[in-house]
């Protein structure tokens, strides 16, 4: 029942195994190892002095550096510390979804993976899709003219999953499109508009 | 859309506050910083029911980054929670109010009861200090279900409601039912379950409270769907403020349900610490609390009975419910199983005599109150079944036992207290028959019985009441609050219209509908409204979203606000034009002398009365601004048919819902984009408590089983086909806009229809009886167990 892409995030919140996980998910662990062998800062308990971590990153295109709390998930770093905060908690537990961003262009679940796992990484969210001008990427336009939307919670991370699964499936039918979107909940649109939007947007990305 | 285009109306206008949402710039509770501020953590109850003996906060206190620690022994001068509909018994009584507390005070009811508020620098500190605190519970025996709590010897949960009881009520003349049930010809009898369901709306629910030394206010941020209420609510009955010292603002909220129309313990709480703490405090509920604490919907027990002549007749209804308030009376809970079901219960036809009798429990579980339908899915789902199974019983085909029985003649007044005031359901029954190929269903069947499966068709012609109204008559049913709403359009200088709705938009698009209906009646750019929501520091006044009421209540006010700022636009006009008033028109955004090419734009107007050089200054007042309060005369009564087929595999137990057809009559239609989307959800919500959604508490220890989406199964993309959806307009008589309402509709038709499906699939099979959600346990175990 898994979403090929989204498998790391279902996979770990749930303590289930799930088969082969996406090879951005060990990719991604790397860099962590390299910050903590190299860190000379971490002394003590961890409740007397949180371990923390140095990020270097790519978001939406610009270049972050940051320390962060070892703790803090992606998410968290990408609503608190960069304000970016159309990435949103729906169930912090992999689940629903609503926090899905691209990591080097595939769908994660970006409150089910640590910040530090995306150091060294290019993050696209939802705030980075459009050109710098304004116009929506068609995935968006789609979206838009299809209805695919209503009280817009899930939508920064269902138009997440919806460009990287056209990147891996351009011409889904509407049983895949379906079938890829199950990491993803919504609670009102009862998902019509949504595959309209899809098949939509995969066409206008075909362009 | 250009300008002067009044054919807005009932065209799929894309909606104008998509781009904020789909670049990620929407404003939701969770998104809004303030400086300085802390953040809330609750600690709840793990314990279903248990006596609080000792709460020891010392360490938390002490806690690094802890700026408060509070218990329910600290909220002095708070009051509990108010419910704000009384239901009186059938013994005259008033119902059992126990108090609801806002944090738990020597007891708590229910595992997630609030125990405990941490405030902090940071989320992980009120945590890390939350689990510090130590409660010394003694644990009692706790009770779940809403029949189990009324049986002799149960735990008693509030001293207040001895047995648990809330309330017996009832509808209905007993007398003429029973005389009916008499010379009935036959009798179809049917145990009915309306599952618990958990609302589920994405975003949790939020707040963050601030308060202001300088002025001694507070403004609160909070997920809700009618901030008014919210603030009414909570200043006049909980914390005793005057409202003008809250300002509560609904920014972006992310679905609703229900789930966010209530009054709940944490933002008042927050409210109320954020003066001790003197600063902002977030809060917002990660996904395992809103399982545990949301209110959830329905849970019902039900006995029903429906009595025939020989000819398929119905003569009589007899329904009989036991129904789960929960630990709490929630802000609407009392009133959800009573006036909002057992009026419902004649459905879409002529049954001369119903009596329904209800009997309320407490329970230690979360409380229970409105969820998408709201007692109308509970109702309907009474009656379509029991139609069926009439069907079924005296071997009539589903449609034409329904067409037996329809209301044909309006307005008609029902042996539960209703007028409906206009109707067609021949048409909507006819046309769902024709979408969803009725007549090529037998085809089908037998092409699915070759392949092994067990294909079904099922009806619901439903009805539902929205937009509850008018005021007085639902005070004298027991309302504590009145059921208008109120419009206020300002007229800016230049001719752009700002509209302020005490309607609240968390995913209907009111911001595009209600701006059509402004464009539209003004003949002005649809660009140039803007519509705003949600802040009682904005909008006169509100009543809020919920019940399918916005377009109907809230759209009317915002017309009748409409209707002053045109009359007064003709007095301005008449002077600048000299004319007479009464030879002004109004049109395309014209203001012209009738009969004359002499006329005036309406920014023309609009300039005019704010730079009144030109003007009346002695009879009228300066500015273009009307505000209207609208209280409507009737509920509005949308109806309509939705079929549905299903396919089973008997050696799994399957259910596969391979098409579902809905025409439906909401009257007059603003955005029919819009509202097929609004009938998609309630489908999908609809087809998940048939199918797929249920809510469980251990019998024993009270904790809760479902309690993350890995345990309750929500509706996925993949469980669902693409429905066929389709309208019939009969416009409502008493609103102008003709329009009755429409968000509700797919929640309270789709549950019988699936469900009959599912029964009309398994009746060669010698299966009587699936309990929602058919699932594949319980379709598989009924199989074998007919067999056996």
């Amino acid at each position: 029942m898994l979403h090929d892409g989204l498998a790391a995030g279902a996979a770990t919140s749930a303590g289930v195994a799930t088969g082969a996980l996406p090879s951005h998910r060990s990719r991604s662990i790397l860099p962590i190892r390299n910050v903590q062998s190299s860190s000379t800062a971490v002394t003590g308990r961890f409740e007397e002095s949180p371990l923390s971590v140095q990020l270097s990153l790519s978001v939406n295109g610009r270049a972050v550096t940051a320390t962060v709390d070892a703790r803090t998930l992606l998410v968290e770093f990408l609503r608190n510390e960069l304000a970016l905060t159309g990435t949103h908690v729906g169930c912090d537990t992999g689940q629903c979804g609503a926090c899905t961003v691209l990591l080097d262009g595939r769908a994660v679940k970006a409150c089910n993976m640590l910040a530090a796992q995306a150091n060294g990484a290019k993050v696209m969210t939802i705030e980075g899709l459009a050109a710098a001008d304004g116009t929506l990427h068609p995935m968006q336009a789609a979206f838009k003219e299809c209805h695919g939307l209503q009280c817009g919670f899930c939508t920064p991370g269902m138009v997440m999953s919806a460009v990287d699964l056209v990147e891996r499936h351009p011409k889904a039918d509407e049983k895949t499109i379906r079938e890829q979107l199950e990491g993803n909940l919504c609670r009102c649109t009862g998902y019509q508009n949504i595959v309209h939007a899809v098949q939509q947007g995969a066409a206008a990305m075909a362009k | 859309m250009g300008a002067n285009d009044q054919s807005l109306i009932g065209q799929s206008v894309r909606r104008k506050e998509d781009v904020r949402f789909l670049t990620g710039v929407g404003q939701y509770t969770d998104d809004v910083v303030h400086p300085h501020q802390t953040y809330a953590y609750f600690l709840r109850s793990p314990h279903a029911h248990a006596k609080i003996r000792n709460i020891d906060t010392a360490k938390a206190k002490a806690a690094p980054g802890v700026v408060g620690v509070f218990t329910g022994a600290d909220l002095d001068g708070v009051n509990g929670l108010p419910c704000g509909w009384l239901i009186t018994g059938t013994d005259g009584k008033p119902m059992n109010e126990p108090p609801h507390p806002v944090l738990a005070q020597g007891k708590v009811r229910h595992v997630g009861d609030q125990v405990a508020l941490v405030v902090a620098d940071s989320v992980l500190q009120a945590k890390d200090a939350a689990e510090s605190i130590d409660v010394d519970y003694e644990v009692l025996p706790s009770v779940v279900s809403c029949v189990d709590a009324l049986k002799a010897g149960a735990p008693q949960i509030h001293e207040q409601a001895p047995g648990n009881k809330c309330y017996t009520w009832a509808l209905g003349d007993k007398g003429a039912v029973d005389a009916a049930f008499a010379k009935a010809a036959h009798v179809t009898k049917l145990d009915i379950v309306n599952n618990r369901l958990i609302p589920n709306a994405i975003e949790p629910r939020a707040a963050v409270a601030s308060y202001s030394r300088a002025d001694d206010s507070y403004t609160l941020y909070v997920a809700n769907q009618h901030p008014h209420v919210e603030r009414l609510l909570m200043t006049a009955f909980v914390l005793g403020l005057p409202e003008s010292k809250l300002r509560v603002i609904a920014p972006d909220v992310g679905g609703g349900f229900g789930s966010k129309i209530f009054l709940y313990a944490e933002e008042t709480a927050l409210v109320w610490a954020s003066k001790r703490v003197n600063r902002p405090i977030k809060w917002a509920a990660e996904r395992s609390e809103s399982f545990l604490t949301d209110a959830h919907g329905r849970d019902h027990v039900t006995h029903a009975e429906l009595a025939l002549d020989k000819d398929g007749k119905f003569l009589a209804m007899r329904v009989q419910s036991t129904v789960n308030m929960g630990a709490y009376l929630s802000t609407f809970a009392s009133s959800v199983p009573t006036i909002l079901y057992a009026t419902l219960l004649a459905g879409q036809y002529t049954t001369p005599a119903i009596h329904a009798e209800v009997t309320a429990s407490f329970t230690n579980t979360a409380p229970v109150d409105a969820y998408r339908g709201a007692g109308r899915p509970e109702a309907t789902f009474v009656v379509e079944r029991l139609v069926h199974q009439a069907g079924v019983d005296m071997k009539m085909a589903q449609d034409e036992i329904r067409r037996r029985n329809f209301i044909r003649t309006f307005p008609y007044a029902t042996p539960v207290a209703l007028t409906y005031d206009t109707g067609n359901y021949d048409a909507t029954l006819d046309e769902a028959m024709k979408m969803a190929d009725v007549a090529g269903f037998a085809a089908r069947k037998a092409e699915a019985a070759k392949r092994g499966k067990l294909r079904g068709l099922g009806y619901s012609t439903y009805i539902e009441a929205c937009g509850l109204a008018p005021s007085n008559v639902a005070g004298a049913l027991g309302a504590r609050a009145g059921l208008y709403e109120a419009g206020q359009v300002r007229v800016n200088p230049t001719g752009s219209v700002t509209v302020f709705t005490g309607s609240h938009s968390h995913g209907q698009g009111h911001e595009t509908t209600f701006a059509q209906v402004v464009a539209g009646r003004l003949g002005i750019d649809i660009g140039n409204v803007e519509v705003i929501h949600g802040d009682t520091g904005r909008i006169p006044f509100g009543m809020g979203t919920y019940g399918s009421r916005s377009l109907a209540v809230g759209g009317t006010a915002i017309v009748k606000a409409l209707d002053k700022v045109i009359a007064k636009g003709k007095k301005i006009a008449a002077h600048l034009l000299e004319a007479a008033e009464a030879d002004i028109e109004f049109a395309d955004g014209k203001f012209t002398v009738a009969g004359t090419d002499r006329s005036k734009a309406f920014a023309e107007i609009s300039l005019a009365a704010y730079v009144p050089h030109n003007y009346p200054l002695g009879t009228l007042e300066p500015g273009l601004e009307e505000t209207a309060f609208y209280d409507p005369t009737n509920f509005t009564y949308p109806a309509g048919s939705h079929i549905c087929e299903v396919e089973i595999d008997p050696e799994t137990g399957v259910v596969e819902v391979v098409a579902f057809t809905a025409c439906d009559d909401f009257g007059n239609v603003i955005n029919p984009m819009i509202v097929e989307g609004q009938v998609h959800g309630g489908v999908a919500q609809g087809i998940g408590q048939a199918l797929l959604e249920r809510c469980v508490y251990d019998a024993e220890t009270g904790q809760l089983l479902t309690g993350s989406y890995m345990d309750y199964a929500m509706p996925r993309a993949d469980d669902l086909p693409s429905f066929k959806v389709g309208t019939k307009v009969t416009p409502c008589t008493h609103n102008p806009l003709g329009a009755k309402g429409c968000g509700e509709a797919g929640a309270i038709g789709a549950p019988a229809a699936m469900m009959n499906a599912v029964h009309d699939a398994l009746l060669a099979s010698g299966v009587t009886r699936i309990d929602m959600p058919a699932s594949p346990h319980r379709v598989w175990a009924a199989l074998q167990a007919a067999r056996a």
